[in-house]
């Protein structure tokens, strides 16, 4: 028994070896691949006539979808940062999916909202209408009021009403910049007939309506969890879906901001409404659609922080967030496994899709196989305490080093943080993997459980308390 | 397992890895900032007084140049560190640099370009022309910038010849154009006449935005065109350009197959605003596109009081939709609340209760409520009370 189980420790321990190895070579090639789109990106931003574009009468015009549900503590912040766009012209269709927090009470007082009675064609298949409004204050800004039927529907009845080419899906829990549309329109601008998506990044705080700073930098949380909410944001956008971007694999547009022509949008008959999630989902549909016809496209993820989105600031609710995340990306590659590997599907299949089986899909499996070869290969002395403290150091420093990869390049784009908190954050990296992996990887085994079971309920984390001068 | 030697190796490795990293990003904040410093510094000693001399700026490089011409650096003194730079680097040397000569990075070909436009280089324009039609996009970008803020009338030809030619992005050289005062409607004639689609829409839409009135006979020509597009682009030019006589081809084009030239008539319309054109837009009011019946909505709201007369008939057009988007109109250019206390204050007015009657009939859920936010508790009770009494009057007088 006992030759039998050392023998079989030491395949486990190999192939948690192999597969650490080959995800440690793997994020170090698409740092690589990052640092070039990153330099292209800041050349291009640098570069860009800004000007013109936020006067010209012929920069195309965008509708801006904000679905919003029990968001009454942020929706007031996040419609005014939308109203405030530099962008020449724009409207904003916020759909209150039957929410019970009194969401629609706030956006009829503060935006001075009036019924108004519009026909508009059922394009997309969305939940009926309860009332249109429109703001007097604004009159860019309608909002809808539907019974609660999920994002992806609020999304679909936004369309039906929108009038523009582009539409912007955004969250009604995320304060934009000014600038947001500009930056992410900028490049789909530039060549319409090619780029179908731009998604870009946004930064992550308890509080978003007070995270930036009056000099334009973003002000990072001190509480830990949010600092390390942050640090994932940034690893996830500055040195993954950048390297993406080359290749033309970036198969997760955001759904706190993502500008979709809208022509495609209806061509793929909407968002769909079987997936716990939406964005992720209609990304891989996209890919699937174009390669299969054969035409260009591309799907870009810009480096620019565009916003600031409200992140969990307690265990359980980040646990419930990223089950849901864990839950749908595994329905999303589960439902287009026909890919993975696939040649016809180029980047896709060969890049793209390992990277999600590999980064995403495994990573619970092998870390819950890394903590059983550890425990036991320590108590049947297999493994030395002593090694297997080095080895942890090892790879805290490795990820140390990696988040610290994506704050340089992110400061190199363009100076977003203030040197004390990129300061914080420098010390604090090489703690994510005993602080905030376990709940990650918790969270990860609960979402693919929870994938397992079926379950398709959104999860949505209550909102962070506030005091009633801030909000 | 693995042998402890390299363990420890890799460990103090990563360790190393993780400081050197660290320490980048320190001194990139550091950088970042120190730059900033510098060009405020530089931007507060160019713009103390008048034009700079060669002495305040002896360690200027192009690069710190651009960002503060990206700043916002004042025109003449712009020009004069320009000339500066210019001369010091040797005209023959800039050129060739801007061009790629010297496989220089393309950071560098930036900022000398920069300093070409900038320091009126006589080979500026051919350069940025040369640069607009080259990649990659990012120096074609800065082409179209330096293009755009030269703004004088060989700026404004280089860019309608790239227009023309489809050089680069069409709507952001359009967008350029657009933005320049250098003359530039007597340029767009070849566009207008274009064999593409693209470039005669975007011509179309030049020459409404820049009163090029000179052209206005291949504009009309443009209305009758086979490409949708530029139809659309045509009748809204006409909206811009036109005359009176202009007027029955606009309406012409409410019939149009593609929905978005009846948009775009509808809002041209609005520019002859008399009677004849408020009829026409109350029947594109049955339009089966939602968007054409919004359009057609909104332009009869901008007509105003000219509109009135013919939007209170549609009240009782056949159509729902062309009943209601009536009924908003009249309610939102403040005509439903006149009559409405009219008809309260003289309820023995038999036209007048018609009038009320039918406007509640029609108006739905949303404007009736809009109505009542308006009227206290014992006007809302009249009001019910008078189209109870007139809808009955009226079902009796059709039964009989």
């Amino acid at each position: 028994v006992t030759a039998f189980l050392t023998a079989t420790l030491w395949w486990a321990y190999t192939a948690c070896l192999v597969y650490l190895l080959t995800i440690a070579a793997m994020f170090i090639l698409l740092a690589v691949s990052s640092s070039i789109e990153n330099r292209l990106r800041a050349r291009q931003k640098r570069n860009e006539d800004f000007d013109t574009l936020s006067h010209s009468p012929f920069t195309i015009p965008v509708s801006i979808i904000a679905p919003a549900y029990n968001e009454a503590v942020c929706i007031t912040a996040a419609v005014n940062s939308l109203l405030a766009q530099t962008y020449p012209e724009y409207e904003v269709i916020v759909v209150n999916d039957g929410s019970t927090d009194g969401t629609l009470d706030r956006l009829i007082m503060d935006f001075e909202l009036k019924p108004i009675g519009t026909f508009f064609r059922r394009t997309l298949d969305a939940t009926p209408v309860r009332q249109l409004y429109r703001s007097e204050r604004d009159p860019r800004l309608t909002v809808i009021d539907k019974p609660n039927g999920g994002k992806a529907d609020s999304l679909n009845c936004g369309i039906n009403l929108a009038r523009y080419r582009y539409i912007c899906c955004v969250d009604g829990d995320t304060v934009f910049f000014p600038d947001a549309l500009l930056s992410g329109m900028r490049l789909a601008i530039q060549n319409p007939a090619e780029v179908v998506g731009v998604t870009s990044q946004v930064a992550i705080s308890s509080y978003p309506e007070r995270a930036r700073q009056p000099d334009g930098r973003v002000r990072v949380d001190r509480n830990p969890l949010g600092a390390f909410q942050l640090l994932d944001y940034l690893r996830a956008f500055v040195t993954s879906r950048q390297a993406w971007n080359r290749g033309n694999y970036m198969l997760c547009a955001i759904g706190a901001f993502t500008v979709w022509r809208r022509d495609i949008v209806l061509e793929l008959g909407g968002f769909s409404r079987d997936f716990t999630c939406e964005d992720i989902e209609f990304t891989f549909r996209v890919h699937d659609h174009f390669r299969k016809s054969g035409r260009p496209y591309r799907i870009l993820a810009l480096p620019d922080i565009i916003g600031v989105t409200e992140g969990p600031n307690s265990i359980a609710r980040l646990v419930s967030q990223r089950a849901r995340w864990q839950r749908v990306i595994s329905e999303t590659v589960w439902h287009y496994r026909k890919m993975f590997g696939n040649v016809r599907y180029g980047s896709i299949g060969l890049l793209g899709m390992p990277y999600y089986v590999l980064g995403e899909i495994l990573a619970p499996i092998v870390q819950a196989l890394s903590l059983v070869v550890v425990v036991l290969g320590a108590t049947l002395g297999l493994l030395g305490w002593r090694e297997c403290i080095q080895s942890m150091v090892v790879l805290a420093f490795a990820s140390g080093a990696l988040s610290n990869a994506a704050l340089l390049l992110q400061e190199r784009h363009s100076g977003t943080f203030q040197g004390r908190d990129l300061f914080f954050l420098v010390l604090l990296a090489p703690l994510d993997l005993f602080v905030y992996r376990p709940i990650l990887f918790w969270a990860q085994f609960k979402g693919m459980i929870d994938f397992l079971r079926g379950d398709r309920s959104w999860n949505k984390f209550v909102r962070n308390a506030r005091s009633a001068t801030a909000s | 397992m693995i042998p402890p030697h390299i363990l420890s190796l890799a460990m103090w490795s990563v360790m190393t890895l993780w400081a050197a990293t660290a320490v980048g990003v320190l001194l990139e904040f550091r950088r970042h900032r120190r730059k900033g410093a510098r060009a405020a510094d530089l931007m507060q000693q160019l713009t103390a007084g008048g034009s700079p001399t060669s002495d305040q700026l002896p360690d200027l490089t192009r690069s710190e140049f651009q960002d503060l011409v990206l700043k916002g650096l004042p025109h003449t003194v712009e020009v004069a560190i320009a000339q500066e730079l210019r001369w010091r680097a040797g005209d023959e040397a800039l050129l060739t640099l801007a061009t790629g000569g010297t496989r220089a990075p393309l950071d560098e070909r930036i900022n000398a370009l920069q300093v070409m436009a900038s320091g009126l280089h006589p080979q500026r324009y051919r350069v940025l022309a040369a640069a607009l039609r080259s990649e990659p996009a990012e120096l074609a970008a800065v082409a179209l910038r330096l293009l755009r803020e030269l703004d004088d009338d060989e700026a404004a030809r280089t860019l309608v010849d790239a227009l023309a030619e489809g050089v680069y992005s069409a709507s952001r050289v359009a967008a350029a154009l657009e933005r320049m005062t250098a003359e530039r409607a007597s340029l767009l004639g070849p566009l207008l006449l274009h064999s593409s689609t693209t470039m005669r829409f975007w011509g179309l839409r030049l020459a409404g935005r820049t009163g090029a009135s000179r052209w206005i006979g291949d504009v009309r020509e443009s209305l009758t065109d086979r490409e949708p597009i530029v139809r659309r682009a045509a009748v809204e030019a006409i909206g811009r350009l036109g005359s009176v006589d202009d007027e029955a081809a606009v309406l012409a084009r409410f019939l149009d197959s593609s929905p978005m030239v009846r948009v775009h008539a509808a809002r041209a319309s609005v520019a002859f605003g008399n009677g004849t054109v408020a009829e026409a837009l109350v029947k594109l009011l049955t339009d089966r596109q939602w968007i054409v019946r919004a359009a057609a909505r909104e332009s009869l709201l901008a007509l105003g009081e000219t509109a009135t007369p013919v939007v209170t008939q549609a009240l009782w057009h056949d159509d729902e939709f062309a009943a209601n988007n009536a009924a908003e109109v009249l309610f939102r250019t403040g005509v439903a609340i006149q009559f409405i206390h009219g008809v309260l204050d003289r309820p023995q007015d038999a036209r007048l209760c018609q009038l009320a009657a039918r406007f509640m009939t029609v108006s739905g859920p949303y404007i009736v409520r809009a109505i009542d936010d308006q009227l206290d508790a014992a006007q809302r009770a009249a009001l019910r009370r008078i189209v109870r009494e007139t809808l009955a009057a009226l079902a009796a007088e059709r039964d009989r």
